[in-house]
């Protein structure tokens, strides 16, 4: 296949730098004001793209104390928990619900696509959890988000994309529907496993609002919700500190808590990311 | 001639299935009584099980809280003694009410620029990214784009304010060299498209995702027959790329459409001082303003169940739809 | 396009609010039916807890019965030690607060919080909640039974709109202590320092015809233009404008938009000025027979007309509708000289300015309309507090206890006590600079546990460090102190049931309607419609309410 012309490849490299552009530019600046100095800061209005001077003091004032290491540890540990819970209870369901015409299929369907267009309130969601006896515990952040009937529909439908001629000759050497799953079904799936596994962790990382709800205990809370004590009190943070003079600036301190609750699935990212292009990896060049 | 989409990677040898196939069926039941089938889907029923139970502890019990729809809740009273009204609370939908009338305009506007540019642009993305030669470039450039999908919207109000603002960046510039300056934040005659915009900016990379990994499951081999057979780049996107995706993009759009009165709720509550409630009530900041912040709890209760209506409405039209024109959308009916 | 993940968002989040506080209260209150009675007459009724103005500590400028607060230019070196040993012996006592600061480190690695611990006696376990969500947290709290014996109740929405309170009486009915068979008249005198605290705070907390909370008392002076001394006198502007006419005159001086340099923050302030200077009604106007409220006045439609005109001379921030705008920020830099804001921001300002030491402020008076004099101030639409505290039902020696405890938190400015509740310990939290006490890292995370929400000795005048600052904040308050006027709903501690749901929807309006109005959205004859809506969404009602108090009261 011949590369493209270069006109053509040219737009492209435009389009493409323009987007990017549109993306690096506001984050440096993230970067840059969490290592700006307050007299930069308030002078150049809050957001600094290239700092003058580069002051770890934010970052110094982040990490001593003990909360915010301690917060993204339980970020870690509810993400790395929830995702698993979650893939392993979509997929079965997914794949449940994949073989139509098989018994309670519509009705479950229903449930799930049910669950996607009405959403329950909030304090009836808090008074199921401390009913259950889960208030001030880590399952009240993971178990009503295991599941998602989004991911749910979307993995089912990727399910039922597998070549039929395949599970039929699986049938015809007498394979039951638990060795279709394991030997067919996952193995082909690796791609849309990954993403729908991506979309888990995401969700339980930025999760803060059940665990405002749900999680009394200020030292079990997770990464987003400290982060939120930081950016969305900023109209009172102040009040409470007076003499401050010599403390990091608030802008500082709130961009650098945002880029450490970022930074780890940054590092995650890549892993996942091999799994959905290799399939084009493999076979012909394309331009 | 089209491709057949959703072949299986290279690691399996077959040849791709014939075109225009339904989506997978497999092979008819051996029995059809209800025990018969029972005995013959019980790894799946079984699969679905703890899926099943989640949903409904934590989805579907609470969701019967929503009865106060149909209540003049007051908190001291409770569910069980408010009074009932029947569909009092829906009055607010019959009667016309302008103001409601005005936030289900801006709701339906909003619903209708997203549809139409947040929804398609990733898929342009995707396919620009697709397209690219080198593995690495691709990667890079994925991971650059979804990065706004991790700020919150507090973040992402703010970072617009600062650098389009009367007072940021962009505007001091002009104003110093004497051009004319951008009148963008703050402006009610451009507000749904700068809420497009920014939710274009902050969701694009990550929407791009699911059509990626959906690019990748075409067979490498299509494209190589579709080149022996002549065809150029356009075509292949017409015949090769686009029906391997059209699943996705339908499925998805379906989805979307379920949820489609919710234009987002945090991020115009976040602007809407700015713009002023002409410009910027929608459905959602509407039951706020009215609802919560005056205590009339079921009425918020009751639209709430009204856009769960819609949405299911609008999913099984468009699924319908869909089925005319040869997809699986979201399901159908079809034998085991 | 967004990607649903189960996790609840704010949209479920709101449209259930209705359902959570509701369902709180509900569940909160379950079964117990006695009527609570949250009448105007029975809550007039109440003997307040005598005033004992403490003598512990004497102020090196002295305040006023009429609401001027103590200055100290100074931290009383050595401080005063006003307690022998700690108030409790023992025992654990949980509280409910609301913190502006980022989340503390818990108690096991916060050496604060342990010496605090012992300091009181007692194992102090803190839910702490970022008040930006302390409605929603609130609510969660009120659902269940297992209330803390200390709660601080959310008095505003996250968007900084005042909640819709009016099941809060009805709640601490059944839920919360009746306090005034231990406060009331002189059984407060057992308690020294809430005896110190000034009747109108006390006053803010009764409900249901009883005592129902101990407060967090603030100065009435309420709200002030600050200006940027420094930066206009540099520009050789008159700092003082003796009329309107003036003011206007010195806004279009001081603004340079290619200077990036604007007048004021915002156009609020300057609605909030000119009303004063026309001798506006500060919330509501009784006449003895009428009562108005401010958007129904003939002052708001002119000084709403005058705010037009300024607007469009741009002399107002171009960025000052956005919600949350950094305001303060914008002032620090420069970007305006003029901001309205509370008394106690005066310290903040000063420590978060970049100018350096040429950094000056004071308050701007607004002089009366056309000229001759100062027109009258407003004072604070909180009243004396900033806060009130709740206890949960507990029996009688549970209860003595605790005031005790709250007796020692509300240790006057100038103990011991004082200075580690809010500063901690010297060298380790803190250290001492030119009279005045600057954090140090460990001080700033591990003392924001949010309790001087709990309780509060009264307000003082103290910019830390800084002498000169402090005189001239105690000179501005004692300028305005004796002609300001007070709403008179807070000032007669008036309740309205209807006021309290409404309020914030009411005030939404008014506020919409304004700022449609001064962006050019709207032309100014749009405030009728404003005020019709105002009237019928509940205005009217309120009105009937509060006047049939008043002339209860016989304009007290």
């Amino acid at each position: 296949m011949t590369p493209p012309p270069m006109p053509v490849r040219a737009l492209k490299g435009v389009v493409l730098t323009v987007c990017c552009a549109l993306v690096v530019v506001p984050f440096a600046g993230i970067v840059s004001t969490s290592l700006a100095t307050r007299e930069q800061i308030v002078r150049s209005g809050g957001f600094v793209i290239v700092p003058d001077e580069i002051s770890f003091a934010a970052y110094r004032a982040l990490f001593t104390g003990g909360v915010v290491p301690r917060a993204v540890a339980v970020s870690v540990l509810i993400t790395l928990v929830g995702t698993a819970l979650s893939l392993t209870t979509t997929t079965l369901l997914a794949y449940g619900l994949s073989r139509p015409g098989s018994l309670a299929h519509r009705p479950v369907l229903m449930l799930v696509v049910g669950a996607l267009l009405f959403t329950p309130g909030i304090i009836p969601g808090y008074l199921t959890v401390s009913t259950l006896g889960l208030l001030d515990s880590y399952w009240s952040v993971i178990l009503p988000a295991a599941v998602s009937a989004f991911n749910v529909v979307i993995l089912r439908a990727f399910f039922m994309d597998i070549p039929a001629e395949l599970v039929e000759s699986a049938r015809i050497d007498g394979a039951g529907d638990g060795q279709i799953l394991t030997r067919i079904v996952l193995p082909l799936s690796k791609a849309v496993l990954s993403v729908i596994g991506l979309f888990y962790a995401v969700g339980y990382w930025n999760a803060f609002f059940t665990a405002l709800l749900y999680l009394n205990d200020a030292a079990k809370w997770p990464i987003q919700l400290v982060l939120r004590t930081y950016v969305v009190n900023q109209q009172q943070l102040g009040v409470d500190q007076v003499g401050t003079a010599e403390l990091p600036p608030q802008e500082a301190l709130q961009m650098a808590i945002l880029v450490v609750s970022i930074v780890p699935i940054l590092l995650v990212y890549p892993f996942i990311q091999r799994h959905f292009t290799k399939g084009v990896l493999v076979g012909a060049v394309k331009g | 001639m089209a491709y057949a989409r959703g072949g299986p990677p290279a690691t399996v040898d077959e040849p791709a299935p014939p075109p225009d196939r339904p989506p997978a069926a497999v092979p008819a039941p051996a029995r059809d009584s209800a025990p018969g089938r029972f005995a013959r889907d019980r790894v799946l029923l079984l699969a679905m099980l703890p899926g099943l139970g989640l949903l409904l502890t934590f989805h579907y019990l609470p969701l019967l809280g929503n009865v106060i729809a149909f209540q003049d809740f007051q908190p001291y009273l409770g569910l069980g003694d408010s009074p009932w009204v029947g569909f009092a609370n829906f009055r607010v939908l019959v009667e016309g009410d302008p103001l409601f009338l005005r936030a289900l305009r801006n709701t339906v506007v909003i619903m209708l620029l997203q549809i139409g540019v947040v929804f398609t642009l990733p898929i342009a993305l995707a396919l620009l990214l697709d397209s690219l030669l080198s593995e690495r470039l691709k990667r890079i450039v994925q991971t650059v784009l979804y990065l706004p999908h991790f700020l919150s919207w507090v973040i992402v109000v703010s970072i617009f304010n600062e650098l389009l603002g009367g007072s940021g960046p962009v505007n001091t510039f002009l104003r110093r060299h004497d051009l004319a300056t951008l009148d963008v934040i703050g402006n009610a005659a451009v507000f749904k498209e700068l809420v497009t915009g920014q939710v274009l900016w902050k969701e694009a990379g990550w929407a791009m995702i699911l059509f990626l990994a959906a690019l990748s499951r075409i067979d490498p081999e299509l494209y190589e027959a579709s080149a022996v057979d002549g065809a150029g780049r356009m075509r292949q996107l017409w015949h090769v790329t686009f029906p391997g995706l059209r699943g996705v993009i339908v499925l998805l759009l379906i989805l979307r459409l379920g949820d489609a009165l919710t234009v987002g709720f945090e991020q115009i509550i976040l602007q809407q001082q700015a713009v002023g409630l002409d410009a910027s009530e929608v459905l959602d900041t509407y039951v706020y303003n009215n609802g919560i912040v005056m205590g009339d709890w079921g009425v918020s209760a009751a639209v709430g169940l009204v856009k769960g209506l819609v949405g299911v409405a609008l999913v099984l039209g468009a699924n319908k739809l869909a089925h005319v024109f040869g997809e699986a959308g979201l399901y159908r009916r079809e034998a085991r | 396009m967004s990607y649903p993940h189960a996790s609840v968002s704010r949209r479920t989040l709101l449209s259930g609010a209705a359902a959570l506080a509701g369902g709180a209260l509900l569940a909160g209150c379950g079964g117990d039916e006695r009527p609570n009675d949250n009448s105007a007459e029975a809550n007039q009724a109440v003997p307040l807890p005598a005033y004992v103005p403490s003598t512990v500590v004497k102020p090196d400028l002295p305040g006023s019965a009429n609401g001027l607060l103590d200055a100290f230019l100074a931290y009383p070196s050595p401080p005063v030690k006003q307690f022998t040993g700690p108030p409790m012996s023992g025992g654990t006592v949980s509280a409910f607060v609301l913190t502006g600061s980022p989340v503390p480190p818990p108690k096991g690695s916060n050496p604060f919080w342990q010496e605090l611990d012992r300091q009181l006696g007692v194992d102090l376990q803190l839910t702490i909640t970022p008040s930006a969500e302390m409605a929603t947290k609130f609510s969660t709290l009120v659902t269940g039974d297992d209330l803390p014996d200390l709660i601080v109740p959310a008095l505003f929405l996250p968007n900084g709109v005042p909640a819709g309170i009016g099941n809060l009486p009805q709640w601490m009915a059944t839920k919360c202590t009746d306090l005034t068979p231990h406060l009331a008249g002189d059984a407060v005198k057992e308690y020294p320092n809430l005896a110190a605290i000034p009747t109108a705070a006390w006053r803010q907390c009764v409900y249901n015809g009883g005592i129902y909370g101990v407060p967090v008392p603030r100065g009435v002076a309420g709200t002030l233009m600050f200006r940027r001394d420094d930066l206009v006198e540099t520009l050789g502007v008159n700092p003082n404008p003796a009329s309107f006419a003036e003011f206007r005159e010195f806004c279009r001086a001081v603004t340079d938009a290619k200077a990036n340099r604007w007048a004021i923050v915002n156009a609020g302030g300057l609605m909030f000025l000119v009303q004063q200077m026309l001798g506006g009604p500060n919330g509501w106007r009784w006449d003895g027979g009428t009562l108005t409220h401010q958007v129904e006045s003939e002052e708001f439609k002119a000084a709403l007309s005058d705010t037009v005109a300024m607007f469009r001379e741009g002399v107002v921030h171009p960025d000052s509708f956005a919600t949350n705008a950094p305001v303060k920020r914008w002032f620090n830099a420069g970007e305006a000289v003029l901001i309205a804001d509370r008394y106690t921001a005066w310290p903040q300002f000063y420590a978060e300015n970049i100018a350096g030491p040429a950094f000056r402020i004071s308050g701007m008076r607004p002089p009366k309309y056309d000229g001759g004099g100062w027109a009258a101030t407003w004072q604070s639409s909180a009243g004396s507090i900033n806060n009130f505290t709740v206890f949960k039902k507990a029996e009688t020696g549970r209860i003595k206890d605790l005031l005790k405890l709250c007796d020692y938190l509300a240790a006057p400015f100038g103990t011991a006590e004082w200075l580690f509740r809010r500063y901690g310990q010297e060298g380790v939290h803190y250290t001492m600079r030119n009279g005045g006490p600057v954090y140090t890292q460990a001080g700033v995370s591990q003392t924001a546990l949010g309790i001087r929400y709990i309780v509060d000795a009264p307000d003082t005048i103290f910019i830390p460090g800084l002498p000169d600052a402090t005189r001239a904040s105690y000179q501005y308050q004692k300028d305005v102190i004796d002609t300001s006027v007070p709403d008179p709903v807070v000032a007669n501690g008036l309740f309205s049931d209807e006021w309290s749901r409404k309020q914030p929807v009411l005030g939404q309006i008014v506020l919409n309607g304004q700022n449609d109005i001064i962006a050019g959205r709207q032309p100014l004859s749009h405030l009728d419609e404003v005020i019709r809506n105002w009237r019928s969404q509940g205005g009217d009602q309120v009105r009937k309410e509060f006047t049939e108090q008043l002339q209860k009261l016989g304009g007290r």
